[in-house]
């Protein structure tokens, strides 16, 4: 049997930890630039705001509501990602970490699943404070579709699916756009062909399946019929590629500026691909003007020799990318720096060209670096291109303290 | 976050004879294994003000909090209150719940039926800086 838990409201959730006094309140949290809508809680669903809706469109309801607004808080919400992640782990056989707030579990051999999932639960949110949704059934399709029956459920939050009869009931009351994997486009072109909900799916001969939905629907198909297709990737995924990019509080119209904002970007890259241990063998770099008047992108991709982990390195790289993709034409509204064909640090092949001994001291300068920001804050290490003119700098007015990871952002107690 | 600090900070011993301490080498104090227990569920918090101040928490202390315990009689715990945060120890006799501060100037607190009260975590230790 398979397990998804999924945490509730995660973003919000995390914000209320320490913030007790928003139990029961709207929470919203905006994407970076405070531009979206990006995660609400029960309470701000309810009030009929919308995921990925402008901000400044539901001012009028935030502010007659007092709805409380965040802006995104990625090392809170990374922190407490990995302590649940790190009490599931400690908790099932084997776990695989989806996205930041989601895990499916492997719980071969755990003889009642029903107390097991109810005590897990409990668990981390006395530990960690963030409630959960976990949805158990024979395969990962059907534990999805029992979490978000778990999800509605006001009393415990979970939800196992073990008889087939008891699935095929839930099937029928679940209509196919809320399948794992099946997007807007499939689901009008299976409704025009009068299928509505996921039990007519199943019965569905295989041949029409496939010849609709390619061979990743009939594996979903087959899932959703309790036969197991999807396997558990097991541990960590590495990731494909890095992304850091940013919209600019104001239109960007020299070098300057954005080569400032270019070399953070790619800064943060580095940062994160030394942190994974991983390094990457393409860099690519983008800009873009505003894109509500017919925008102008362009691009560029840079293919390294030798995949790199060195902020120096992907910085130059990106900067002398900048200059020949730059057009003192246009003002830029936005930026981004993005690192791919990821591999492991440990499986690097140096060129004969490269120089062992300089990498080596590089690679101490990088440790250097990262354990000084980590104390003392991100970015306060940096290399003389970052600047330090705040002007480029993405809007992030209502940012909660990194209470968990930046000492002097500890939460304060009365004695 | 994984940080190589016996990259930066080891001496690289180049060559000569080996050290006579090198076969008793153990790993170095870990402060971070003595005063977390529990990583996924352990917290940290600067405590303000002084009412536990006859218990040896001042303010500006590092206190220390692990949410998975449950609170026994005579714990230091972070209790939310009414919406609102506190340091107190914890008292729970004859199904009595109380609040004790560690300062004559403050009062006991009686948690009543009603009151909107919650146990956050259990405060396990308090760091103070000298200097």
């Amino acid at each position: 049997m398979i397990g998804l838990a999924d945490c509730n409201n995660f973003y919000a959730s995390c914000e209320r930890v320490f913030n007790p006094n928003l139990n029961g309140k709207p929470i919203v949290v905006l994407s970076n630039n405070d531009g979206c809508v990006i995660a609400r809680s029960n309470e701000a669903k309810r009030l009929g705001i919308k995921m990925g809706e402008p901000a400044f469109k539901s001012r009028y309801i935030f502010e007659k509501h007092d709805v409380h607004i965040f802006s995104t808080n990625f090392a809170l919400y990374g922190d407490f990602s990995n302590r649940v992640m790190s009490i599931l782990t400690s908790n099932v056989p084997e776990i695989e970490v989806y996205s930041i707030d989601e895990a499916f579990l492997n719980l071969e051999g755990i003889p009642n699943k029903k107390e097991f999932a109810i005590k897990l639960r409990k668990k981390i949110l006395k530990w960690t404070g963030i409630p959960l949704s976990i949805g158990v059934a024979p395969t990962k399709v059907l534990s999805k579709m029992a979490n978000s029956i778990a999800k509605n459920q006001s009393n415990n939050n979970v939800c196992i699916l073990d008889d087939a009869d008891n699935i095929n009931r839930r099937l029928k009351e679940f209509s196919i756009s809320k399948i794992w994997g099946i997007g807007f486009q499939l689901t009008k072109k299976l409704n025009s062909m009068g299928i509505y909900n996921a039990y007519q799916l199943t019965e569905k001969p295989d041949l029409w399946i496939r010849k609709q939905m390619t061979i990743t629907g009939l594996h979903l198909v087959k899932e959703l019929r309790g036969e197991p297709c999807l396997k558990l990737i097991k541990g960590w995924r590495r990731k494909k590629s890095i992304t850091t990019s940013r919209t600019f509080a104001y239109g960007i119209n020299n070098i300057r500026d954005l080569s400032k904002a270019i070399t953070t970007y790619a800064s943060m890259c580095a940062a994160k691909l030394r942190k994974d241990n991983s390094c990457a063998k393409s860099i690519y770099i983008m800009l873009a003007t505003d894109t509500s008047n017919n925008g102008h992108k362009s691009s560029k991709i840079i293919r390294l020799n030798t995949p790199t982990d060195d902020s120096l390195e992907i910085i130059s790289n990106c900067n002398e990318a900048l200059r020949n993709i730059y057009n003192s034409n246009y003002t830029y509204k936005r930026a981004g720096v993005i690192v791919s064909d990821i591999v492991p640090q440990s499986k690097v092949q140096l060129t004969v060209f490269d120089k062992v001994d300089e990498i080596e001291k590089r690679q101490n300068l990088m440790q250097a670096i990262d354990i000084i920001n980590h104390k003392h804050g991100r970015l306060k290490v940096r290399f003389a291109v970052n600047g330090y003119s705040p002007r480029w700098h993405p809007r992030q007015e209502r940012l909660s303290p990194c209470y968990t990871t930046q000492i002097n952002d500890l939460i304060r107690i009365k004695g | 976050m994984q940080l190589k600090l016996s990259k930066l900070y080891l001496p690289k011993i180049m060559a000569g004879f080996p050290s006579p301490a090198e076969d008793f080498t153990e790993l170095s104090i870990n402060l971070d294994k003595l005063l977390v227990n529990n990583p996924p569920s352990t917290f940290m918090a600067y405590a303000e003000g002084e009412s536990m101040i006859n218990i040896g928490i001042h303010h500006g202390d590092i206190i220390i909090i692990d949410r998975s315990l449950n609170p026994q009689n005579k714990d230091i715990i972070v209790a939310i209150l009414e919406g609102e945060f506190l340091i107190k120890q914890f008292s729970n006799t004859e199904n009595k719940i109380k609040l004790i501060p560690h300062n004559s100037k403050y009062p006991i607190i009686d948690i009543k039926e009603n009151s909107d009260f919650q146990v956050w975590g259990v405060v396990v230790h308090s760091i103070r800086s000298y200097r």
